[in-house]
């Protein structure tokens, strides 16, 4: 990683699915580095984005945020989440999850680089558009 | 600019000199017949030299209806807004990122507040003002005002310390300290119509001025440390009267607020009573001390006929029965032996599983089943908690007693309304018996159910939309919008109907539109709004919408309608926040240092003022208390190494682990403390009653009402018949004379148990010598003996 893609904050939540107040509190408690710059010309990186989803997916598998820093502070790295302690988490836990109807998600490797974070959305807006009918059909069959 | 600015003083900081931007709360109140209007004032300086971000977690009375908050930077007014939660987060965010001033108030939980006063220049000064409506509650003819000052640590369960994001556990357990550099002024005027009575606090000392037939309340001193709620009681017998308000709005609804005083009936109904008390660590010293004495005054206004138990919750359940038991002498001594035992030494506060329980016991009859839940309320899981009584309404009514000085109000009350029951607080030293006699009196007496409005013509949206189970001695408001165009309106009755014990019952009250009440800034609306909202927020579905946090909640219809109304009516709520921005032509762009505000430890919290030091708090004591890693919130500034054993009974109290585990052998070292025989000669006597009614005519007895047991037994000489019953008869009769001669000022305390007494009486085939009843001639005894003990 660390090409030149930026992100600004609001890009940066929409990517990983989280809320701006969710990103400055893991910056808050030191889960995610801080931005790059100050004021109007702070923003994020590729690596930024990595540690936010690895953060994120550690709290949706029912990790506390003690348990957390504490894996985090094991020896630094993205390979000490998965020496410490967490026998539980599988190989890769990095997910993008983006609803598109009720029960049915879209769901994106953190791995896997996008051309932009619109992008993302323009394939959650076509899938929505061409899923919801087909779910439709079928709850009227039924 | 304040002289603090240039040379901090030591004042500005807590005794390890971490800076404390929070320099004071002021608190200025109008209390009408309808609802107090506070104001909240909170001055914030910068003494450092870097800008910073100060975040300060506080709570408001639960029944608050937040709608207004402005801030005076540097001379300038900056007026807030409403917007959508993360909305407002956004222009807040965005505004500190392009280097002005932003200001956000969030609401975390209806009584737990956040204010964020971002990107503040060193030397610079925020005043920051908001202003809310609040109902107050009235019983007996007299008002309850509450001025909560402190966020008590909350006990967090599991589920609380996870999820995306900031977890629930940390969103309301800000940083605690042993004593913090700003305190609260206040400042209360009452403007009641009619005569006013008795205004006391049973929190703080205060000063009174009147005027004009009106009264400003103060505090004695100076400044009060924010440690504990203040209340103000005032007695105000117009407020027990029904009345109408109608109020002209040009820029939104008109609003209606009717005050019914309905009398719902009164005499006891045996039933199942099951006590659910909390013996978690958060309840040691004072309060369990507090639960001790309230739960023996309950025992003792049980009716015959009554099944009950007991049952105490933290992390483990303790019963006293495997199952509710016959109400009998040999199941009250051994209650009251098991409550005289009681300590608070369950572990964290898991209120949800002890609920389950006491809501799954099997149950011996088919009479109503009543819970009285006996807590200081201090968890993260509230929505939980609430939501599971809400869905099991009709398995349970649900009563709360609300102990201590800092006590959650928002638990307490929301559990009695989800409950259809009622709650009560009693404050550290405040004498607790009127209230545990007036809230057994509501347990044990059916409640008006089915209550609904008839509007008399005019269309109004009722909020709430639902009205509670009403009890007798408090006044119900029920507000509503009126949609009825003004020049159509007419003098009208409003009546509310309702099933009694005895059949439908209707009580009215009349409203003459052509007069509108002086009610200004929309006092009305707000106050139905907000109605509406938290109607809305207490419903399962908005707490379902709100545990699952997908995108689809926002289509959720229950989070759609409270946005709506919040942004309409200028209200705070769950999904709403207020935010200012103080445009600067010269932005201050730099490292903004995040200062989280220290708040006071609530006094006598979990009787840690005494665990770990043995003697009250002193500014020498001052020190921010650090759970787990060090709290971020005092920069780089190195903390105080936290005191052992008040950081393991911290930590394990909010449910986090605590690699010392200190705690333990302070528990378990604990000397017990037994409330032993009462000092009062009215509890004494309390204390002897028998299960029946009944009183035993014993030397215990006969001390209880200052005489001899040989000076008693000479009245019995000749009388003929069975010798116990005799002898019992006697002395429940005497009992009964000296309450109604000694203790008539306490007579609301006692009430239940004399009318038990004189139930027995009444069974009783025997009569004292000269025909006359055994309460007579107990009556004349006592006159006779002891002519000095007359009590005015």
């Amino acid at each position: 990683m660390g090409d030149a893609v930026l992100y600004a904050i609001g890009d940066l939540a929409e990517l990983a699915g989280v809320s701006r107040r969710t990103i400055r509190y893991y910056v808050q408690e030191g889960l995610v580095p801080a931005p790059l710059g100050l004021g109007r010309g702070s923003h994020y990186g590729p690596a930024h984005l990595e540690q936010l989803l690895k953060v994120k997916a550690m709290q949706e598998a029912g990790r506390t945020l003690d348990e957390i820093k504490r894996a985090l502070s094991g020896r630094g790295g993205a390979n000490s989440l998965h020496a410490a302690e967490s026998g539980q988490l599988p190989e890769r836990s990095v997910w993008r999850r983006i609803a598109i109807a009720p029960g049915v998600e879209l769901h994106v490797s953190g791995g896997v680089r996008l051309p932009s974070p619109g992008k993302l959305n323009e394939l959650a807006a076509w899938c929505r558009a061409h899923f919801h009918p087909v779910i439709e059909e079928e709850d009227s069959d039924a | 600019m304040p002289e603090s600015v240039a040379v901090p003083k030591a004042g500005l900081f807590t005794g390890t000199k971490i800076a404390v931007p929070l320099t004071g709360v002021t608190v200025d109140a109008e209390i009408s017949n309808l609802c107090a209007r506070v104001t909240v004032t909170q001055r914030y300086v910068n003494n450092e030299a870097k800008p910073i971000e100060a975040v300060y977690v506080f709570p408001l009375d639960e029944a608050s209806a937040v709608c207004g908050f402005e801030a005076i930077v540097d001379g300038t007014l900056v007026v807030g807004e409403v917007k959508e939660r993360d909305e407002a987060f956004r222009i807040y965010d965005e505004a500190m990122e392009q280097g002005h001033g932003a200001l956000l108030l969030d609401e975390e939980r209806p009584d737990v507040f956040q204010a964020s006063v971002g990107n503040l220049p060193p030397g610079k000064e925020v005043l920051l003002k908001l202003t809310y409506v609040s109902e107050l509650p009235v019983a007996d003819g007299s008002i309850r005002f509450v001025v909560p000052t402190t966020v008590s640590p909350r006990y967090a369960p599991a589920e609380d310390q996870k999820g995306v994001g900031r977890p629930d556990s940390e969103a309301l357990n800000p940083p605690v300290a042993w004593d913090v550099p700003y305190g609260l002024n206040l400042s209360v005027r009452l403007a009641v119509s009619g005569a006013i009575g008795r205004i006391e606090s049973p929190s703080h000392p205060i000063a009174i001025a009147l005027n004009n037939g009106e009264a400003v309340v103060t505090l004695s001193q100076r400044e009060a440390a924010l440690d504990q709620d203040f209340v103000l009681s005032v007695d105000a017998p117009a407020l027990a009267t029904p009345q109408a308000w109608i109020e002209r709005n040009d820029d939104m609804d008109d609003a209606v607020a009717i005050a019914f005083a309905p009398a719902a009936g009164t005499g006891a109904t045996p039933a199942e009573v099951i006590f659910l008390v909390d013996r978690s660590g958060s309840m040691a010293g004072t309060s369990i001390e507090e639960v001790r004495n309230a739960l023996q005054l309950c025992l003792r206004s049980l009716v015959s006929g009554c099944h009950f138990n007991i049952i105490g919750f933290g992390t483990k359940i303790d019963m006293l029965f495997p199952h509710s038991r016959l109400y009998d002498e040999a199941t009250l001594a051994a209650a009251s032996a098991h409550v005289a035992g009681m300590q608070a030494d369950l572990g964290g506060t898991e209120i949800l599983p002890a609920l389950e329980a006491a809501f799954d016991q099997s149950r011996p009859t088919s009479m109503a089943r009543q819970v009285v839940v006996v807590t200081d309320g201090q968890v993260t899981n509230t929505d939980a908690v609430l939501a599971f009584v809400r869905k099991h309404e009709a398995y349970a009514r649900v009563f709360t007693f609300g102990i201590g000085a800092g006590p959650s109000h928002h638990l307490v009350r929301g559990l009695a309304r989800a409950g259809g029951g009622a709650a009560e607080f009693i404050l550290p030293g405040e004498r607790a018996s009127t209230k545990v006699t007036r809230q057994l009196a509501r347990v044990l007496s059916p409640a008006l159910t089915n209550v609904r409005l008839d509007w008399g013509g005019l269309d109004v949206t009722q909020a709430p939309s639902v009205v509670p189970p009403v009890f007798g001695d408090a006044r119900l408001l029920v507000y509503g919008f009126v949609k009825t165009p003004r020049e159509d309106r007419k003098q009208t009755t409003i009546r509310l109907l309702a099933d009694s014990s005895s059949g439908p019952v209707a009580f009215d009250v009349r409203l003459d539109p052509a007069h509108p009440d002086g009610h200004t800034h929309r006092t009305v609306a707000t106050l139905a709004a907000r109605g509406r909202i938290r109607e809305l927020e207490e419903h399962p579905d908005w707490i379902a919408a709100r545990g699952s946090r997908q995108t689809n909640r926002k289509t959720n219809t229950h989070v759609k309608e409270i946005v709506e109304l919040s942004l309409r009516y200028g209200l705070m709520s769950r999904e709403t926040s207020y935010v200012a921005v103080e445009r600067r032509e010269t932005p201050v762009l730099g490292d903004v240092q995040l200062r989280r505000i220290p708040v006071a430890l609530t006094r006598g919290w979990g009787d840690l003022t005494q665990l770990a030091f043995g003697r009250p708090f002193s500014p020498a004591d001052t020190g921010v208390i650090a759970l787990g890693p060090m709290p971020r919130a005092i920069g780089s500034t190195r903390m105080p190494q936290p005191r052992g054993a008040a950081k393991g009974m911290l930590a394990r109290f909010l449910g986090r682990s605590d690699p010392d585990d200190s705690a333990s052998s302070l528990y378990g070292s604990r000397a017990r403390m037994d409330a032993g025989a009462p000092a009062d000669p009215l509890q004494r006597l309390i204390a002897l009653q028998h299960a029946d009614g009944s009183w035993g005519l014993t030397p215990a007895f006969a001390a209880a009402i200052g005489r001899t047991l040989a000076d008693l037994d000479k009245a019995l000489s000749g009388v003929a018949g069975s010798t116990t019953a005799i002898r019992q008869a006697w002395a429940t009769a005497l009992a009964v004379a000296w309450l109604e001669r000694n203790a008539a000022d306490a007579a609301a305390e006692w009430r239940l148990l004399a009318d038990k007494a004189r139930r027995w009486l009444d069974g009783l085939g025997t009569v004292p010598p000269g025909g006359r009843s055994w309460l007579d001639a107990a009556r004349a005894e006592l006159a006779q003996a002891s002519p000095a003990l007359r009590t005015r």
